[in-house]
Order: structure tokens, then sequence, then C-alpha cells
């Protein structure tokens, strides 16, 4: 351990105790679970899946880098798990990535994963120089917003990367987020709540170390095949966050006068954001998140970057403001009083995209009025939309769940059967890692067919298919944890990109780069077997902890009607009857107990995890075969 | 031989890195600051007249989208490695901004770091075809003169903290497509620019 592939080394740090020290990543089998959401989850587990609430001391918070990472590609993410106070209706164990420059850093200065614990008795950032770790003052950062903080650390740390969270983790806001640069951010499960609660402001992070490959040959011929084949690393994905995705005349502004440059993480040749400026309001990069706000743009270039760069600034979750955007349509129709949500103005909103009623300046007013008051913790908003709906009565929150289908994030391309059911079984919005279903699986048959699965469903005119998709989902999550766990960018790792058959596959790619790197032959089969261990044992954390069974592997019902006006993604709702059959044999496709959905010893021997298999039996939880 | 010790302390490379050398404000105005040169060369100090100007890389900072590929390419392509600190080129990212300040050898026509080098044309040497100063591994004794005598902040000539042996950017001399950092950038942001364009 240590010498290829993983640093070998575990930086723990205990905020109430002040006690920093490492301990060896080949405790926890990085072999077998990689790094990112693998190793996360296997260390929570090797924890004991503390059942606290995510604003609990215990609640741990945890920072993986993988194998890949700090090398020149798309690898340059990490990934932030711990108990996400975002879910709903109960806080679950999920998991955030992020990338910009903090996953480099943190790998160059030596650590695989940071695992950070307790509670500060005031706010205090972490700062890691190499092997020098301390916990310094951040009393005169407190109350700053995401960008002023970073400015104020990195020059300090003379350029170093920095994780920080802005006014709304401070104030427990259960939608902040953790930001690095700008549109980097861990955004989905409310981790920078989490951070918050625990009094620490930021992470500092700079590295000087190196970073040895096992088979630089190889890596270098693989890298040279696909800079011949031009691409290195060029893919359809890049334009999802260059520019504006509402099209029309706010992107044509944006693109034509706006934009500065175009920009991306470290070490990363996709380069998949755009960077704006407009005086008055802001400069800052967006990805495809910030790239969609232009629906809810009150019309002008101006509305669409304010709602980007002052939620990124107070540091509040865009995706979730997505989801209010289109949730506060509830007003318009009459199912909630505006009073209840604490705010004065709504401008009409159409999600058609057509210009607004109110114009610029009272979508000025709102944003500003919203988004205060969710980073100032006062506006009911601030505990997520999922909670405000709940706590505004049935009709509210029936209107809700026609948007946030399940564990209270907003619909992500629930456009098929597939990612329907892989939405069912995730402990949040799993789609930070699943395109495969939009990018590839949906729309071509012929490339779905290549992996032996059912395809095409999206294709002419959307089709609800439920013959064979259990094999689907299962696939597509287990490609899910290993794209978590490499940990390889989403944009780059769809079954869509490098897909020259025979020779050049994505799974192909994958196993081959980390074989190069690691110097440990994954095999394609090797690799999907450990996708197929970090999922199950994702089930068994969720089993274990949140007693997670089959009932609650579901779709709000209201998928399963036709309701008008809603915003439901799919061409019919789900069938209920069908959906369980699908259910029953995706279950015993995975070597999950069809009853209760809990893993079986069969399965989890086969993947070798006994020692999972007796936890989960002396506890009472485990899948009778 | 003993590495002499310059009269005035320069950063080296290690130390702008971490920041521990100096104070290094943040920003695009105190990053083009750092690369200005203290002086290109000395009154008593030959140029090399025999070599025509040489080859050397020039960035493009409104094409450049601030990635780092170039460093990582280079760091791995020399040292089969990855890490800022093995590359011979260096970005600066200002991310608030998108400013992005390249740093990298000159190929200085008054070659400071050649005529510090106590085994000129045998350690550090000067490519007759392109005028590129490089090192040759084989017989440098890593003492750090060029470094010390370099005009840049920091240094563009570095010792290898491992090997110790002194490293800097040759344009990846003997390499079939030429510098690997341009090859490899999507942005187009780096070129390849002759002596006889640079003027």
């Amino acid at each position: 351990m240590g010498t290829y592939g993983w640093t070998g080394k575990i930086l723990r740090v205990d905020l109430t105790t002040k006690k920093i020290d490492t301990v060896p990543t080949s405790d926890y089998e990085p072999e077998k679970y990689l790094g990112g959401v693998g190793l996360n989850t296997k260390i929570f587990w090797e924890m004991g899946c503390p059942r606290v609430d995510a604003f609990d001391p215990d609640n741990p918070l945890l920072i993986s880098v993988g194998p890949v990472t700090g090398m020149a590609g798309p690898f340059n993410r990490a990934e932030v798990c711990g108990i996400a106070p975002q879910s709903y209706p109960q806080e679950t164990f999920a998991y955030s990535g992020v990338g910009g420059k903090i996953a480099s850093e943190i790998k160059y200065a030596g650590y695989d994963v940071l695992v950070i614990v307790g509670k500060s008795d005031k706010p205090v950032y972490l700062s890691i120089l190499n092997d020098v770790v301390k916990l310094e003052d951040a009393k005169p950062l407190w109350g700053l917003d995401t960008f002023e903080t970073q400015k104020s650390l990195m020059k300090k740390h003379s350029n170093a990367a920095v994780l920080t969270i802005g006014p709304a983790g401070e104030n427990l806001c259960r939608v902040a987020i953790i930001l690095n640069e700008t549109a980097s951010a861990a955004g989905q499960g409310g981790y920078g709540a989490v951070l918050g609660s625990k009094n620490l402001k930021a992470i500092v992070v700079k590295g000087t170390g190196t970073l040895k490959v096992a088979r630089p040959d190889a890596l270098t011929k693989l890298q040279q095949e696909r800079m011949d084949a031009k691409e290195w690393l060029v893919g359809g994905a890049q334009s999802w966050g260059r520019y504006p995705l509402c099209g029309g005349a706010i992107a044509a502004d944006m693109r034509a006068n706006r934009l500065k440059r175009i920009a991306g993480c470290h070490g990363c040749p996709y380069q998949c954001m755009g960077f704006y400026d407009i005086p008055g309001i802001g400069k800052g990069a967006q990805m495809c998140v910030e790239a969609w706000y232009g629906y809810h743009s009150g019309g002008s270039s101006e509305g669409y970057w304010e709602g980007n760069i002052l939620s990124q600034k107070l540091g509040i979750n865009n995706y979730e403001l997505l989801g209010i955007m289109n949730w506060l349509r509830a007003v318009q129709y009459g199912i909630v009083d505006k009073k209840k949500l604490g705010l004065t103005s709504i401008p009409m909103i159409d999600h058609a995209g057509k210009p607004q009623l109110g114009g610029q300046q009272a979508h000025h007013d709102f944003l500003t009025e919203l988004l205060h008051g969710m980073a100032s913790g006062k506006n009911i908003l601030s505990k997520g939309t999922a909670r405000a709906a709940e706590s505004l009565g049935p009709a509210a929150q029936k209107f809700f769940n026609g948007i946030f289908p399940a564990w209270g994030y907003m619909n992500h391309h629930i456009q098929n059967v597939g990612s329907a059911l892989h939405w069912a079984m995730d402990s949040r919005d799993p789609y930070s890692s699943c395109h495969d279903y939009v990018s590839s699986f949906g729309p071509s048959a012929k490339i779905a067919s290549y992996f032996g699965l059912p395809g095409g469903d999206m294709a002419g005119g959307k089709k609800m298919v439920y013959e064979r998709t259990e094999y689907q989902t299962a696939w597509v999550q287990n490609h899910q944890s290993i794209k978590n766990s490499m940990p390889i960018c989403e944009y780059a790792s769809m079954p869509s990109n490098f897909f020259h058959p025979p020779a050049m596959d994505i799974r192909i790619f994958e196993s081959s780069m980390l074989s190069a790197v690691t110097g440990v032959d994954y095999s394609v089969d090797r690799l999907w077997e450990a996708g197929d261990r970090i999922y199950t044992l994702r089930r068994a954390v969720a089993v274990m902890r949140e007693n997670r069974t089959r009932a609650q592997d579901d779709l709000s019902p209201v998928w399963f009607e036709r309701l008008a006006g809603g915003t439901k993604s799919l061409a019919e709702p789900l069938d209920r009857t069908k959906w369980e059959a699908l259910k029953d044999r995706f279950y015993v496709a995975r070597g999950w107990n069809p009853a209760n959905g809990r893993p079986t010893r069969g399965k989890l021997e086969q993947l070798g995890m006994k020692s999972v298999a007796d936890k989960l039996q002396n506890a009472g939880r485990l899948g009778s075969k | 031989m003993a590495k002499k010790k310059s009269e005035v302390k320069k950063i080296t490379r290690r130390e702008f890195v971490t920041g521990a050398g100096a104070v290094l404000a943040f920003g695009a105005a105190s990053s083009l600051a750092a690369c200005t040169p203290t002086a290109i060369k000395t009154a008593t100090q030959p140029t090399l007249e025999s070599v025509p100007g040489s080859t050397r890389i020039v960035h493009d900072p409104n094409r450049c989208a601030g990635c780092g590929v170039c460093g990582l390419m280079c760091a791995f392509y020399h040292e089969k490695e990855y890490g800022h600190s093995l590359a011979r080129n260096e970005l600066v990212r200002d991310p608030f901004n998108a400013a992005y300040t390249f740093h990298v050898c000159q190929q200085c026509e008054s070659a400071n770091c050649y005529f510090a080098c106590p085994k000129k044309d045998v350690a550090l040497c000067v490519d007759k075809k392109t005028g590129v100063k490089y090192v040759n591994t084989a017989e440098c004794v890593g003492c750090g003169r060029c470094s010390d005598a370099c005009p840049f902040t920091p240094p563009r000539a570095n010792v290898h903290p491992v090997k110790k042996v002194s490293f800097k950017c040759d344009l990846c001399r003997g390499r079939k497509d030429g510098p690997i950092c341009v090859e490899y950038c999507t942005m187009h942001a780096l070129r390849k620019v002759s002596g006889k364009e640079r003027g």
C-alpha cells in the first residue's frame, strides 16, 4: 500500500478533542472499495453506522479521493459522505461529489480520506499543508460568503485549494453546499450544514507531493490513443455546462456578451464550465445545474446570473433552488399561501421558459428575500423544500411530490422505468452518476444491446419498458458505484463515451486506467464486481442504520397517478402491478431478499463480505436467501 | 560539489509552491509581477552570439481554461510521476477572475543558467539548432547554480528533490510530436514559437 494509486494514509481529525492522527488506508481494503463513495461507505460501516442525527457531533464527515485522483484527466473529484440533513423523510447516509481543485490537492498532500468527527467549541478551519495539519481560528471568517472566505484563505495560504461553507451552512440550512472555487460544490445532501454544525468553516489544502504510476507505459498508451482519436477528452456533455441550457435570448446574450472564458476542474481537459461576468452582479463559473436556471430567470440575463451567483455566494444548493422555483407554482395555483412561506413577492413563474411577469426588478427582490431568508435560517425553506412542504399541509405536499419524487430531492431525469427504479433504490437523487440512462441506454438501443441490456426506451416517443429493466438498473448502479469510487467525472464516463466496440468501451477505459495506475489487475469483471460490492455495502448501511426495507424502495404515490399540471417526466404514470413485479426481479438480480430488500449471506460472501453478513445477522437484518 | 550559497537568498521552487519562502499575494497582478525578470543579463556576461534566438513556449491567457493539464502531462512525461512540484512549467490559477498565469523557461538568449553552470556544455547545454537550453542529467551534479542564476521568480530551473539533478523545460527535446504540454492542451492556449518568429 502507498506505492501506487493510493497514498496509504487516512487523516482523522476530532474537532472536540483537537486530536489529529493518521491511520493506514490498508485497514479498509482499498483494492476492494477503490476510493470515493466506496471507501467512505466502508469506513462508515466499520464505525458501526452511527444512528445519530445529521447535526450530531458523531456524524462523521468523510471526504475521499481515489486511486486515479491527481492524474491528468477527468479525475479531480472528491466524494463527501455522511448523514445527509437534506434527505427526507429521514436523514440518510448519502454522498455528494465535488470537483474544482480540492481533490488533487488532498492527494498531493498525501491522503486518501479525511475523516472529520466531533464539534469544535468555536469556529475553526482545518489547514493541511502536506503533513502539517492544524486547526486555526475562523472567527474572522464566520459570516463571510463563500467567495470572500476562499479569497481570504488563498491569500494567507498561497493559492491553496479551499472547501468552504457560506452563511447558509453556518445557519444549518439543510440545503447548504460546500464550495470549492466557483461552481464546484458538494451540492446535494446539505453537507454544508454538517460543517456548520461542527463549527468548521473551511478546509484548506495544499500538497506538494508526487504520485507514482505503476505502469507508466500503459497509461501513456491509453492517453495517447484517446488523444489520437480526438477524444482527449472532448465529449458532447461539455456544452451542458458551458452555456445556458434554456436557449433563446438569454442564452444568446450570455454567450455573446457575458462569457469571459471557458473553465473547468484542475487536471481535466474537458473544461465543461462557462465563466461569466456581469458587472454589478458578479463573476463566476457555471455548470449544468446553474445552466438550467435560465428557465426561471425573470426573463433577463441579469436575473439568470443573479440566481446563480447569489446562491453560490451564500452557499445554497442551486439544484434545490430550481426545485423551489418549480414548487412555487403551487402558489400560483392557489395551493399555498405565499405569506406562509414568508415571502412578500413571488414573480409569476412559467416553467416553459417564457418571459415571466414582473420583470427583472421583481425577480431581484424575490431572489434577495428568498435566498437571504434561507441562508439566515429564518425562512421556512431553509429546512429544504421537503420539510417546508410537509409543514404546509397535504395539498402543498402532493404538489411537491410530483416534482420531488423521493428522498426529498428534486426530479432529475426520471425519463424511463430504469431510472425510476434506480431513484427508488437510492438514498438521494442518484443522477450525479447515472446519466447512463439519458445519454446512452435510453436513446440508443444499439449501445444498450452491446452491453447486453434492453434500451432505446426514450427514443421515438418514450415507451414504458418493464421487461428486463432490472438488469439495466443493476448495471447502472454498479457503474455509478465505480464512477463514484475511482472517482471519475460523470461527463467523461457515460457508456456513449469511448464507444468503439469491441476494442474500446467505457468499461475497458475505466478498468485499464485503474490497472495502469495501481498495478492491480482490474479486469472488466473484477471492476464490475467492485461496483456490485460497493452498491451492496451501501444497501447494508441503509438496512443497518435506517432499517431500510422494500416498502421504502418507492417513488411518491403521485408518480403512479395521472396528475394535471405536474412536471412528471415519464411518458405514462408508473403501473403499480408491473412495478412491484419489476422490484421482485430486481432484488433477485441483485442477490437481495425480495420480501424485504435485504442483502443475503450468499451474495455478501460471493463479494468477499462475510463480516458484513455476520454483522447484519447479529442485528437480525440479514436477508434470508 | 557543494551547493554555493547565493548572497541574496532566492525563493526555491518548493518554497514558492508552498508559500513558505515569502509572502506571495494571490491574484493576477501579483502573479505577473512574480514573473518579471529581475535582471535579464549582467554587464559582464556574454550573450550566445553563435546561437539563434531559441524556440520557446508561449501561453495565451485568453484561450487558457486553467486546467493545468500542461503541468500534469509535463511531470508525467519527464518523471513518470504526477504532481505540480515535478512539472517544468507552472500554471497559477485565479478561479475568481478566470485569470491564469503560466510560468515556463523563456530560453533566454542571455542564458544566465548556462553561464552559471560549472559544467556548461556538459551538464547545462545549448541545442545548436534550436537554441534550447537543456540539462544533461547524466552529468548534472545538482549544485543548483542554474536555479540561483535564473532571473525569474520562481526560477525556471530547479533541483529535483529526490534525484538531486537540475530540471527545466527543454521543449521535450527528442519527443517526436514536440512539447507534450502543447500537444495535450485542448484549449490550444499553448504554442511553440521559433526564435525567428519571436524576433
